[in-house]
C-alpha cells in the first residue's frame, strides 16, 4: 500500500485526521478543531496556488509582462478592476470596489437568470406538459398517472407557498380550498424533503464507509 | 419805573425783566400760559379740556337760572385743569394750615362748631369748604379754594406766586376753619396762579383794614407791560375798584371782570375763561335771563396781579365771605355776624366777580369784560350764584335746582352751601346788596360754622373732595343758601353708580328769579352743572348720587357692584307674590301638606322611594367562572410552581452515542469482515439503461470531457459512482478523456480519480487524458468554457499548451466532444452545467451526469425531461454498472452501505414510533391534567 515514504506519510496523516474528525462523536474537542483548521488552511492554500497558477499568472500577469500589446491592453481592464476590488478590504476605500463588484454581480445575475429561465423553467414546464402528450408513446395510464401526480404535486406545492390571507375575527385566514391544496402540497414537500434526506444520508454513509475502509486498510497494512 | 413783584420770592423787580433777579423765577407770563399769576406767566390750558364735559345746552354758555347738566363727576376729572388735579394730590398729604382769618366765628354747618375766625382774609365761604370736609371725615379742600384768600391776609407779604395750586387756597380755608396755622408761604405756593394773582391784587388794592387787624397791602398800579399777566394787569388797572371791592362783600365781580378783559383786549392774551367774562351789565342781564348766567362773563375777568399782590377782588371775596359767613351764623343764631367788608365801587369790581354776585346785589357798574372765553367753571359759578341768590331770597329751602342738575360737579355741589338764611339771602341778593355788601353769590352760598369757617354742603365741595359730608339736618338746613354761582351747579347723577367726584346738589335749581344776568360769564360745565343743595336730608347722603329728573338724567351704566346693591324691591316688585289660592299643596314627600312648595322641576321626577338594591353581586355563570379562574391565577402567583425537570445533556449524548455505535457497527463490521452477504440488485436502476446506451452510441476513441465538480469529502462516493462508468467507457470505447473543473480542488480530485480507479487501464496524462485544470468564474467561467474552451483554458498550469495534445486533437469547441460527463456532488453545479450547455449546445454532445445520492432528487427532473441523457446516482449506480464491468469499490462498500442503510431505516422507524407514542402520551397527560 505504501509504495514510498510519501504514501506512508500521506497514509498516516490521513488516518490521524480521520480519527480526529471522527472524535466529534464524543463532542467538540481540540483534535477535531485542529483537524478542521488544518483542512481549512490547506484548502485555502491549495486554492490560492491554483488561483495563481491557473488564473492570475497565465491570464493576468503573463500577458501584461510577456504578452503583445493587444494582450496587454486586454489585460489592463481586468487588472484595474481587480485592484479596485481589493479596495473592498478597507471600509474607507470600499466605495472604490463598487464598480468591480457591480460588474460581477450584474454578470452573475444575468447569467443565472438567463440560465434559470431558458435552462430550467421553460424546459421543465414543457416536460411537465408533455407528460400528457399521449402521442409520444408509452403506457397511457402510466403516463396519465405520472403526469397527474407531477401536476398535482407541482400545483399543490405552489399553493402551499401562497401566503395571501383574508382578515377574519379569528385572525388572518386563507380560504378553505387553498388550505386543502396546501395540505396536499405539504405532502409532496415532505416527500421531497425525505428524498433529499435519504440522499444526503446515503452520501454520508458512503463517505463513512470509505473512511472506515481506509482506516481499516491502513491499520491492516501496518500490522 | 414800575416794579413787578416776583411770584416766587415776592421781591420787587423792574418790570422790564423777565426773570426775577433774586430767584430767577419768571416774572412775566408767557402768552401760552393760561393761568397767570401776578408777575408770572399764565399757564396755558387746553380749553378742550373744559369741553370734555358735555354741555347739555348745545355748548351754549349757561345762563343764570338754567339747570346745569348733570355730569358724571368721574368724567369731570379729566376736565379739571392740571393745577387743580395737582392741588388735589397735594391736599392728600397736606394739612392745610389755617391762616388767621378776620372772619368772626361762624357756625360750621357740618360740625356745628364754631370756627374761630382767625382774622385772615380768607373768604369765609371758602373756609367753610374745608370745614365741611373736615367734619365729614377730613374731606379734602382743594388748595386753590382754600388758598383763595390765604395770601390776602394782612401781614403777609404780597404773594407774587402764581395761583398754580388752587387747592392750596382751599386748604387755606380749611385750615383756617380748623384753626390750624397756615404758613403763609405754603399758602402762597399752593395757590393757583390766577388765584394768587387775585390774592396779591387783593392785597395790593385792599384799603380797608380787615377784621383781623391786618391791613391789606395796597396793590401797586398795574403796568401794561410789567411783570404780570395782562389779564391781571387789566385787573390791576382797576385797583381802585378792587380796593373798594374789599369793603364790599365780594366786590364787584363785574368790575373785576372788566379789568382783566380790558387788558386782554389790548394785548390779546385773555385766556378763554377770562375772555368769556361779559361786562357787568351784560352779566346782570344774562343772569336775569338764565339760571346759571354767563359764566364766561364772570370768568372773563381775572384779577390782575399788581406786583404780585392779591387782587382786590379776591381780597374782597375773602372779606365778603367772612361777612357772609358771619351773617349766616347770625341768622342761624350762632356765630358772630360778620360785618361784610365794604364793597368796591361798581366800576372797580371786575365784571366776572360782579356777575358772581347774587341777584340784586350785582353792582350797577360792572367792569367791562369780554363776553368771550369764560371758563366753564366760572360760568358755573355764575349760575350757582344765581341759584344761591334765589335761595337766599326765598326761603331756607335750598335753592331751586338748576336746569341742568346733572352737571353739578360733586365737589362743587358739595361745596355748595345750603341756602343761607335770610340774612345771607339778603347778603346774597345782588340787587339788595349795597356795593359794599356785594359778595359773589357763589361765595354767599357757602356757610361758615361757628368758627367762621366756610360752611359748605358736601355737594358744594370741590371735585377733589370725595368724602361724604355728614351734615346734620340743622346744618344742612342752614347751608341751603348757596351762592348764585353754586346754585346753578347741579350735582351730577353718576350714571355708573359710583360716588361722583362732586357731591350732587339735591335740588339745586336755578330759577329765573336768580340774578343769572349778573353772572354772565361762562362757567365750566362741571361748575355749571353744580346745583345747590335744596334739602337738608340730602346732605346726609350728599355723596350718594341723587336721582335727578329723568329728563335730565343720562342713561348711565351702573357698574355691576352698584347694580347688585340696588334695592331688592325693584327686582322683586315685578314678581307678584303667588296668591294663596294658586299655591300648590304638596301631596307627597317630606313636604306633603305644605303649600307654597316649589314645584318639582321636570326631569327630577316625582318623589318616590328609592329602589332597593341587593347587596349581593349579581353575576352570571360565565362571570363567576371567569372570576374563579382569575382568582386561581392570582393564587397561583404566590405558589411556587413546579419546575419541570429538563432532560439533561447526558441523556442526549448517550442517545447519540448509542446511535453512533449502532451505525458504526453496521458499517465497520461488514468492512472489517469483508462481508459480501448482501445480495446485489435484482434489477437495474431505470437511468442505467439510457446511460449505457449513450456510451454504446459513441464512436471509437471519442473525446470525452469529464467535469470534476465535487468536494473532496465525497471522493469515496464519487469514485465509487464514476469509476465503473469511466471504466466502461474506456474499456468499450477507449475514449480520450479531458478533465476540467470549476472548483479549485477539482483538478486534484481528477488526478486522484484517474490514479485510484483507472490505474488498471494505464492512462497517461497528456496521452490518453489531459487535465485542463481549473476554470474560474463560476457560472460565467462555465459559459466562457462552453463558448470557447480554447480561450478559457489555453495552457496548463505549467504553461504548456494543451490544445494540440493528443487527447484534445481536433477539439476547438465544446461541441467537438463526443460526450460530456459531469461528475458533481452538488445539484447547483449540475444545474448550471445543464442550463448553460442546453442554451448553447442543445443535446449535442450528449450529457451524462454522475451525481451524488444527495443531488439526485434535484437532477433527476433534468434526466426525466431529457435535458441530460444519462444519469448515474451514487454508490448504487456505480454498483449497478459494475455488474457489466468489473467489481470495484461498489461491491466493497455495498454490504456496509446496505447494513448502514438498514440500521438507519430501523432507527428512523423506531424513532418515529417512539415519537408518536410519546406525543400521544403527553397529549393524554395534558388532557388528564386539564380535566383535573
Amino acid at each position: 500500500m505504501f509504495g514510498n515514504s510519501l504514501d506512508l506519510i500521506t497514509g498516516i496523516l490521513s488516518f490521524l485526521f480521520t480519527i480526529m474528525v471522527l472524535s466529534y462523536l464524543i463532542g467538540d474537542n481540540p483534535f477535531f478543531r485542529i483537524a478542521i483548521y488544518i483542512f481549512v488552511g490547506v484548502s485555502a492554500g491549495y486554492a490560492a496556488s491554483v488561483a495563481w497558477y491557473h488564473v492570475l499568472w497565465p491570464k493576468l500577469f503573463r500577458p501584461i509582462i510577456f504578452g503583445s500589446i493587444t494582450e496587454r491592453l486586454l489585460a489592463i481592464i481586468p487588472l484595474i478592476l481587480a485592484i479596485l476590488l481589493l479596495a473592498k478590504l478597507s471600509p474607507r476605500s470600499a466605495r472604490l470596489g463598487n464598480p468591480a463588484m457591480a460588474f460581477l454581480v450584474g454578470t452573475g445575475a444575468a447569467v443565472a437568470i438567463g440560465g434559470a429561465v431558458l435552462g430550467t423553467l421553460i424546459p421543465q414546464t414543457q416536460a411537465s406538459v408533455n407528460l400528457f402528450d399521449f402521442s409520444t408513446g408509452g403506457g397511457l395510464l402510466e403516463r396519465f398517472f405520472e403526469g397527474s401526480i407531477i401536476l398535482i404535486g407541482t400545483v399543490t406545492t405552489l399553493v402551499y407557498f401562497h401566503f395571501g390571507a383574508k382578515p377574519s375575527p379569528y385572525g388572518p385566514k386563507r380560504s378553505r380550498w387553498i388550505h386543502i391544496l396546501s395540505l396536499v402540497g405539504q405532502v409532496f414537500i415532505a416527500f421531497a424533503f425525505g428524498a433529499l434526506f435519504a440522499g444526503v444520508y446515503a452520501a454520508a454513509m458512503t463517505a463513512l464507509i470509505e473512511r472506515i475502509n481506509f482506516i481499516w486498510n491502513f491499520l491492516f497494512s501496518l500490522f | 419805573m414800575a416794579e413787578i413783584l416776583c411770584p416766587q420770592c415776592g421781591k420787587p423787580n423792574p418790570d422790564d425783566l423777565e426773570n426775577c433777579q433774586f430767584c430767577e423765577a419768571r416774572l412775566q407770563p408767557s402768552d401760552d400760559e393760561l393761568y397767570i399769576q401776578p408777575g408770572e406767566s399764565p399757564v396755558r390750558m387746553n380749553t378742550a379740556e373744559f369741553e370734555k364735559t358735555q354741555v347739555h345746552i348745545d355748548n351754549e354758555p349757561i345762563r343764570p337760572g338754567q339747570l346745569p347738566t348733570k355730569k358724571n363727576t368721574s368724567d369731570l376729572e379729566q376736565v379739571l385743569p392740571s393745577w387743580l388735579r395737582a392741588a388735589r394730590g397735594m391736599d392728600d398729604g397736606e394739612q392745610p394750615a389755617v391762616e388767621q382769618g378776620t372772619s368772626s366765628p361762624v357756625e360750621n354747618p357740618s360740625t356745628g362748631s364754631a370756627v374761630e375766625d382767625s382774622g385772615e382774609e380768607f373768604p369765609d365761604w371758602l373756609a367753610g369748604l374745608d370745614a365741611e370736609a373736615a367734619s365729614a371725615g377730613g374731606e379734602e379742600v382743594p388748595e386753590w379754594l382754600a388758598n383763595l384768600g390765604g395770601d390776602v391776609d394782612a401781614g403777609q407779604p404780597a404773594v407774587d406766586k402764581t395761583l398754580q395750586d388752587s387747592g392750596s387756597f382751599a386748604k387755606t380755608q380749611v385750615s383756617k376753619a380748623r384753626e390750624i396755622p397756615v404758613e403763609p408761604e405754603k399758602l402762597e405756593s399752593d395757590l393757583p396762579d390766577w388765584l394768587s394773582g387775585l390774592k396779591s391784587e387783593g392785597e395790593s388794592f385792599t384799603e380797608t383794614p380787615l377784621d383781623d387787624g391786618r391791613t391789606p397791602v395796597e396793590p401797586e398800579p398795574l403796568q401794561e407791560d410789567g411783570g404780570m399777566p395782562d389779564w391781571l394787569a387789566g385787573l390791576k388797572s382797576d385797583g381802585e375798584l378792587f380796593a373798594d371791592a374789599v369793603e364790599t362783600p365780594l366786590g364787584d365781580v363785574g368790575a373785576l371782570a372788566e379789568a382783566a378783559p380790558s387788558q386782554f383786549e389790548v394785548e390779546g392774551e385773555l385766556p378763554d375763561w377770562l375772555s368769556g367774562i361779559k361786562p357787568e351789565e351784560q352779566i346782570l342781564t344774562d343772569a336775569a335771563e338764565t339760571p346759571l348766567g354767563d359764566v364766561e362773563s364772570l370768568a372773563g375777568v381775572a384779577p390782575s396781579q399788581a406786583d404780585g399782590e392779591i387782587p382786590d377782588w379776591l381780597t374782597r371775596l375773602k372779606s365778603e365771605e367772612q361777612r357772609f359767613m358771619d351773617d349766616a351764623g347770625t341768622s342761624l343764631g350762632v356765630g358772630v355776624p360778620v360785618e361784610p367788608e365794604p364793597a368796591l365801587p361798581a366800576e372797580e369790581v371786575p365784571g366776572w366777580l360782579a356777575a358772581m354776585k347774587p341777584e340784586g346785589e350785582l353792582p350797577s357798574e360792572t367792569s367791562e369784560s369780554t363776553s368771550g372765553d369764560i371758563p366753564d367753571w366760572l360760568s358755573g359759578f355764575q349760575g350757582a350764584e344765581g341759584t344761591l341768590a334765589e335761595e337766599a331770597k326765598g326761603s331756607q329751602e335750598p335753592s331751586s335746582q338748576v336746569e341742568d342738575e346733572d352737571e353739578v360737579p360733586d365737589w362743587l355741589s358739595g361745596a355748595q352751601p345750603e341756602p343761607v338764611q335770610d340774612d345771607l339771602g339778603t347778603v346774597l341778593e345782588p340787587s339788595s346788596q349795597t356795593p359794599s355788601e356785594q359778595i359773589p353769590e357763589w361765595l354767599t352760598g357757602l356757610k361758615t360754622d361757628d368758627a367762621g369757617r366756610v360752611e359748605s354742603k358736601p355737594e358744594d365741595r370741590p371735585a377733589f373732595e370725595h368724602e361724604p359730608a355728614e351734615t346734620s339736618p340743622a346744618e344742612a338746613e342752614s347751608s341751603q343758601a348757596l351762592p348764585d354761582w353754586l346754585e346753578g351747579i347741579v350735582p351730577v347723577a353718576s350714571s355708573s353708580g359710583s360716588r361722583p367726584a362732586l357731591i350732587e346738589a339735591e335740588e339745586s335749581e336755578l330759577t329765573s328769579e336768580q340774578p343769572e344776568e349778573d353772572f354772565a360769564m361762562e362757567m365750566p360745565d362741571w361748575l355749571s352743572s353744580l346745583e345747590p343743595e335744596k334739602k337738608a336730608a340730602k346732605s346726609a347722603s350728599a355723596f350718594v348720587p341723587d336721582h335727578a329728573p329723568a329728563e335730565s338724567l343720562e342713561p348711565g351704566e351702573l357698574p355691576s357692584w352698584v347694580q347688585a346693591m340696588r334695592p331688592v324691591e325693584s327686582a322683586v316688585g315685578d314678581i307678584k307674590p303667588q296668591e294663596v289660592d294658586e299655591q300648590v299643596v304638596e301631596s307627597q314627600g317630606p313636604l306633603a301638606g305644605l303649600s307654597g312648595v316649589l314645584p318639582v322641576e321636570p326631569g327630577l321626577g316625582p318623589l318616590r322611594k328609592p329602589p332597593a338594591y341587593s347587596i349581593k353581586l349579581q353575576t352570571n355563570e360565565s362571570q363567576q367562572r371567569h372570576a374563579a379562574h382569575l382568582e386561581q391565577m392570582v393564587a397561583s402567583e404566590s405558589q411556587a410552581g413546579k419546575v419541570a425537570k429538563s432532560a439533561g445533556i447526558f441523556s442526549t449524548r448517550i442517545l447519540r452515542w448509542v446511535i453512533a455505535a449502532i451505525l458504526l457497527l453496521a458499517v465497520v463490521l461488514p468492512t472489517i469482515l469483508g462481508s459480501q452477504s448482501v445480495p446485489a440488485f435484482l434489477g437495474y436502476p431505470s437511468e442505467m439503461g439510457p446511460t449505457i446506451n449513450q456510451i454504446d452510441a459513441l464512436p471509437i476513441n471519442p473525446p470525452v470531457l469529464l467535469v470534476f465538480d465535487y468536494q473532496p469529502a465525497f471522493v469515496g462516493e464519487m469514485n465509487a459512482a464514476a469509476g465503473p462508468l469511466i471504466d466502461y467507457l474506456i474499456i468499450t470505447k477507449g475514449a480520450r478523456l479531458s478533465m476540467v473543473s470549476t472548483i479549485p480542488t477539482g483538478p486534484a480530485l481528477a488526478e486522484w480519480f484517474m490514479k485510484s480507479t483507472q490505474a488498471v487501464h494505464g492512462y497517461q496524462a497528456g496521452q490518453q487524458y489531459i487535465n485542463l485544470g481549473y476554470v474560474s468564474g463560476g457560472t460565467a467561467g462555465v459559459i466562457n468554457f462552453i463558448q470557447d474552451p480554447v480561450t478559457a483554458t489555453p495552457v496548463l498550469f505549467n504553461q504548456q499548451s494543451v490544445w494540440d495534445l493528443p487527447p484534445l486533437e481536433g477539439i476547438q469547441a465544446l461541441s467537438d466532444f463526443s460526450m460530456l460527463i459531469i461528475v458533481t456532488d452538488s445539484a447547483d453545479t449540475g444545474r448550471v452545467w445543464v442550463e448553460q450547455t442546453a442554451q448553447y449546445l442543445g443535446t449535442n454532445p450528449p450529457m451524462v451526469m454522475i451525481v451524488s445520492a444527495q443531488a439526485e432528487p434535484m437532477i433527476r427532473p433534468y434526466f426525466d425531461s431529457d435535458q441530460i441523457q444519462g444519469l448515474v446516482v451514487g454508490l448504487a449506480g456505480g454498483k449497478s454498472l459494475e455488474a457489466i464491468t468489473r467489481p470495484g469499490l461498489g461491491r466493497a462498500y455495498w454490504d456496509a452501505f446496505s447494513y448502514g442503510l438498514l440500521v438507519a431505516e430501523i432507527l428512523i422507524l423506531v424513532g418515529g414510533i417512539w415519537s408518536a407514542i410519546s406525543g400521544i402520551r403527553s397529549r393524554k397527560i395534558k388532557l388528564e391534567e386539564g380535566e383535573a
